[in-house]
């Protein structure tokens, strides 16, 4: 029952302040905060309990949901290292960031609405995380969508808010499918949508595995912005700042990368399907962090480094190891949510988000220039700074990534590592410098640093971002790893220089960056310039793919859907009123038919009666020799028409 | 049972509805008292069996069997069991808000409750009626009033779609008259009782059968309606009065899948067996058909009529798996459409009635306007395109659940209809809610307590069946596992 609570209590928060919320006023982003408050303290006690030795069934709970017959579901929450990972990093990052929110929607119209929202979006995260089976997965799945959807268009009035919440909505929705299918092809197959014993469930499976497999990594791909699903995240940012951090980056946009964790089982009977869990994760990273690198909008800078980010973790996890993509999650939450709120904080200064009108807001900023800044090195992945040790466990991974028929897989997939690492390191130094460093290139702005709840969630998430990665660190003997369960420790090749290469390669993007936005030395050549800015443009629009989906998707299915509306009011519907209208002829003639054929004939016989009467009469002149005559004529006519003639 | 409580529940509407003959026309007020009360009542009524039905015990409950027309064996035969029962329930429900929704009707407010009251006898009737005989004449029963309150009350274009409505349904029912007669004459000894026919099996040769069967299957398609025979809906739909619309989508499209759950299936098993395929082929047409017609409308109300159509495609899909699932999934989401579009229609109504447009380009930006009518939209359309936690998931997700063993390759694609539905619902609600407010609209005024009562227990019910259907499924379950044994197919799900 405990496990209901954790996402009970938001649930009940978002009751209270949808009907309650606009009495409430200022005090309902308080309602939240204890009820959130209130889940943090229940998983704490979990997490507490569960460091002691325990079964994972241990704390499990359930209930019949849908009586089918032989096969009824029952639903249920199970808290294991997982998911309870997974519901730590939900709740402490969110709580902070929650808090942050109420001085940033400050007096807004719909100040309570939003936490209504926000506390929404907590119940149903943390019943897809706590989810037993994968149907309330899905469930919760389908709600933190709707969540999302609200609010990126929560300042709905902005059409660019009410496209965007369209689109992120519809695109995941694509995703989903895939997610759904894996759930009819599961159950059909297995009759078990259980997420424990998942290895039995891929066993029975047998050949359909990386089946269900890469159709649940549709559905991640759906949540967690992969390459080809990607296009939503970057528009999302229309939301209110502090969604972008909590929902996308922090937490929901890495379900998808949760889910493939939870369902890892189905996944590593297949090479092939780790590979293409690999191979998208790190294209969409590199990918996403080559379009960070042209951005000048600071939020979608963020943006697509998350979308980088996330293609990092499925890396990982797309070499068989959940630990290493689990870590990254976790320490990833935490730094980017700190860069988001940052973030925040300076659109709260300065009202717009283009780095290209910032500039030296380090002085009138500088909590939030040294917070930014912090989380920045901690994503570039400078020891010891958290993003170092998980990006180290990715490395790790996937240096050791084997696949039978692809030998160089491994350490091509490092390569690509190692190239999203050194993009990462350039991309966020160059938001640091152009926001923080330097002369103001606008003059008439003037910053100011933000109020105490801002800041304040600010430190707390550089103190988590700053030492949060000690716990999987060997340091503390990966303690995070051993916690997961997930693998055995690596072998004993090489995290020596992997390490020493990380950090090369970080300090190398950080360099360049500094080079570059710091002192202002032109890297490209001359010569080069013209082609440079070309392929800045294409790289700027993110490779024109939302373009390309328009001409290849969007427009076919509204013209098929234009033509399908055609099709049914000329074709069927005319053939529907040919039919009555031929049935309204038929009828006319049939009314014809009646008055002049068969009323004739009725009037007919009578008139015909009358006449051939009145001609008969002429016969009957009452003169015997006529009777004769016609006797004598008939006699012969009779006579020849008997002898055959 | 002692109490033909059946009986009371078909006929009160009748009889309101004669009483409210007898009254003055001027006495408008005591009109509406009149049928909110009978209305009411049934609600009640059927509350009550609701709760009081003992799923457990096999057959049917509160069945009433008095000889009728002796002569040829015609019984007046009521009954109810887990089929029938959720949709008079539904029925009832859907009569009663209706009703409420009525009040906004300013001509011949006589004739229109005496007419609503009798088509209210007539759908009741046609769920509760277990001999062929009385089933075909409540059926048919329901044709007359609702022409002529398409034809009276309707919109511009109401006598074309009255008499499309009426002469299309007539059609279809005339090959279910000589389906009925076939099984009729093969009994012996000659009989129309729905559960002797089942018990005795009908006794024609196996290409008899089938025409038997596709004689019922025109009649219960039309009403359904099913691809190719769908586009009486539009038009009758969008003419028709919001709470005669109400009606149309909640009821009188369920009288047709009910068809075929109470009739066809149970009494040619071997046929439906064959037809399945047929069966799924058609409900992803209409999922997906209906799903990008609705996309490329421009009126509110004929979009939410187009989105009928996929709707109930997903009723066929469950019906075609012949598993539990999908039967369960199939009789829920009949359920769930009746009240979730049900509600959209109420709320097309709403919007009409300040506005009198239904032109989805005419509006924009009405959420900062109208608050809470834009959350009541919102949560209706989230409800249609299939929310978890809100009853139409459940009954999609099951009726997709129970497809998929059967016919795989048919419930792939026709998972497409959801993100459709997605996007044909969210483009509606952007058009209408979202975006800076249209200035024309800057007056408009907030749905009102009548109206927010009319949707409250639509909604409640949405979420009840989202968050717990257990309950329904407890209630509907046994009737169709016997139906399963019936047909007996080897059943997973």
């Amino acid at each position: 029952m405990t496990l209901l609570l954790i996402p009970g209590l938001p649930l009940v928060s978002f009751v209270i302040l949808i009907f309650f919320g606009r009495r409430l006023g200022r005090l309902s982003p308080w309602v939240s905060l204890l009820a959130l408050a209130g889940s943090v303290f229940l998983s704490a006690r979990l997490f507490v309990s569960s460091l002691h030795p325990f079964s994972p069934s241990a704390i499990h709970f359930s209930f019949l949901w849908l009586p089918l017959g032989g096969r009824p579901i029952r639903l249920g929450f199970l808290a294991d290292p997982l998911s309870l990972t997974m519901c730590g990093v939900v709740t402490v990052v969110g709580w902070f960031i929650m808090l942050y929110s109420i001085g940033y929607m400050k007096g807004d119209p719909r100040f309570s609405r939003f936490f209504a929202y926000l506390s929404l979006f907590f119940a149903s995260m943390l019943t897809l995380v706590l989810a037993d089976h994968l149907l309330l997965l899905y469930i919760g799945w389908e709600l933190v969508g709707l969540c999302s959807y609200l609010l990126i268009g929560f300042w709905f009035e902005r059409p660019a808010a009410a496209n965007a919440c369209k689109k992120a909505f519809i695109t995941t929705r694509i995703g989903d499918l895939g997610l759904l299918l894996a759930i009819l092809l599961i159950a059909k197959t297995t009759g078990n949508l259980s997420l424990m014993n998942l290895s039995e469930t891929a066993s029975r499976l047998g050949p359909l595995a990386p089946v269900a497999a890469l159709l649940i990594f549709w559905g991640a791909a759906g949540k967690s912005a992969q390459i080809p699903l990607h296009v939503w995240l970057p528009d999302a940012m229309e939301g209110p700042t502090p969604v972008s951090a909590l929902i996308h980056a922090a937490t929901m946009v890495a379900a998808g990368v949760y889910l493939v964790a939870r369902t890892l089982p189905l996944f590593l009977p297949s090479p092939d399907a780790l590979l293409v869990v690999a191979a998208v994760g790190g294209a969409t990273s590199f990918f996403a962090a080559t379009v960070a690198c042209a951005q000048t909008d600071l939020k979608r800078i963020l943006a697509y480094s998350t979308i980088s980010q996330l293609g990092f973790m499925m890396l990982g996890l797309g070499c068989g190891s959940a630990g290493a993509g689990m870590f990254h999650l976790v320490t990833h939450a935490w730094f980017k949510a700190l860069l988001f709120l940052g973030a925040g904080s300076v659109i709260h200064a300065l009202h717009h988000q283009e780095v290209t009108r910032m500039g030296g807001l380090w002085k009138a900023m500088p909590v939030t220039a040294l917070t930014f800044t912090l989380g920045a090195i901690a994503m570039a992945g400078i020891p010891p700074l958290s993003g170092f040790w998980s990006k180290e466990e990715i490395f790790t991974a996937a240096f050791g990534f084997s696949h039978p028929n692809l030998p160089w897989a491994g350490q091509a997939l490092f390569g690509l590592a190692s190239a999203v690492a050194f993009l990462t390191a350039f991309y966020i130094t160059r938001a640091v410098l152009l926001t923080f460093a330097g002369p103001s290139r606008d003059p008439h702005a003037h910053p100011h640093e933000s109020p105490a709840v801002m800041t304040v969630p600010l430190l707390v998430l550089a103190a988590g971002a700053a030492g949060v990665g000690l716990v999987g660190s060997p340091w503390l003997g990966q303690l995070f790893q051993h916690f997961l369960g997930a693998e055995a420790p690596h072998g004993a090749r090489g995290p020596q220089w992997i390490a020493a290469c990380s950090i090369a390669v970080a300090a190398a993007g950080m360099g360049l960056s500094l080079l570059r936005y710091g002192l202002g030395v032109r890297l490209s050549p001359g010569a080069l310039a013209p082609a440079f800015s070309r392929a800045r443009g294409f790289i700027f629009e993110a490779y024109r793919v939302d373009k390309f989906y328009q001409r290849v998707v969007i427009d076919p299915v509204t013209r098929l859907a234009r033509a399908a509306f055609s099709f049914d009011g000329r074709v069927i519907d005319g053939l529907v009123n040919r039919t009555g209208q031929a049935g309204l002829w038929a009828s006319r003639v049939k009314g014809w038919v009646d008055q002049t054929l068969v009323d004739g004939a009725v009037n007919g016989a009578a008139v015909t009666v009358g006449k051939t009467g009145a001609w008969l009469r002429l016969l009957q002149t009452g003169l015997v020799q006529n009777y004769l005559l016609i006797a004598a004529i008939s006699t012969v006519a009779l006579f020849l028409i008997l002898k055959g003639v | 049972m002692n109490h033909p409580i059946l009986s009371w529940i078909v006929f009160l509407p009748l009889a309101a509805g004669l009483l409210c003959l007898a009254v003055p026309k001027r006495q408008e007020s005591l009109l509406k008292a009149i049928a909110t009360g009978a209305t009411l009542l049934v609600l009640v009524l059927s509350a009550w069996l609701f709760f009081r039905f003992d799923p457990g015990l096999a057959g049917f409950q509160w069945e009433e069997k008095v000889s009728w027309i002796a002569p040829i064996n015609v019984w007046y035969h009521l009954g109810v069991d887990g089929l029938s029962l959720p949709l008079v329930f539904l029925t009832a429900l859907l009569s009663f808000v209706a009703v409420i929704a009525s009040f906004r009707i300013k001509e011949r407010l006589k004739e229109y409750f005496f007419l609503y009251l009798l088509l209210a006898t007539g759908m009741l009737g046609t769920f509760v009626a277990l001999d062929l005989f009385l089933f075909y004449i409540f059926w048919e029963l329901v044709l007359v009033p609702m022409y002529f309150l398409i034809g009276i009350w309707g919109g511009p274009r109401r006598e074309y779609a009255a008499i499309k409505f009426f002469l299309y349904t007539l059609a279809g029912s005339v090959f279910m008259l000589l389906s009925i007669l076939t099984c009729y004459f093969a009994s012996a000894p000659h009989s129309f009782s729905i559960p002797l026919l089942i018990e005795q099996g009908v006794a024609l040769a196996p290409n008899v059968k089938t025409w038997v069967f596709l004689g019922f299957f025109l009649a219960f398609a039309i009403k359904v309606p099913i691809f190719p025979f769908h586009t009486w809906l539009p038009d009758a739909h969008v003419e028709a009065p919001t709470p005669i619309s109400v009606l149309l989508a909640g009821v009188l499209l369920k009288m047709g899948s009910y068809g075929f759950f109470r009739i066809s299936f149970p009494l040619l098993p071997q046929e439906a067996v064959n037809f399945s395929l047929a069966l799924g082929v058609l409900g992803f047409i209409n999922v997906v058909y209906g799903a990008l017609v609705a996309m490329a409308q421009t009126d509110f109300k004929k979009l939410v009529a187009y989105s009928s159509v996929s709707h109930m495609g997903f009723v066929l899909l469950g019906m075609s798996g012949l598993t539990a699932a999908g039967f369960n999934g199939a009789l829920l989401e009949m359920f769930n459409h009746g009240i979730i579009t049900g509600g959209m229609f109420l709320l097309v109504g709403v919007l009409y009635d300040r506005t009198h447009t239904r032109d989805l380009s005419a509006f924009g930006g009405l959420g900062s306007r109208v608050p809470v009518y834009a959350g009541l939209l919102s949560f209706f359309a989230l409800a249609s395109l299939g929310l978890p936690g809100l009853s139409g998931f459940v009954g999609e997700f099951l009726a997709l659940l129970g497809c998929y063993p059967t016919h795989p390759v048919i419930t792939m694609l026709s998972v497409l209809g959801l993100v459709l539905g997605a996007a044909y619902f969210l483009l509606t609600l952007q058009k209408i809610l979202l975006g800076p407010l249209n200035s024309k609209w800057a007056g408009l005024a907030e749905i009102s307590r009548r109206e927010i009562f009319t949707l409250a227990p639509l909604m409640l019910f949405v979420l009840w069946f989202g968050l717990w259907p257990k309950w329904i499924l407890d209630l509907q379950g046994p009737a169709l596992s016997a139906l399963l044994v019936k047909l007996a197919v080897p059943h997973s799900w």
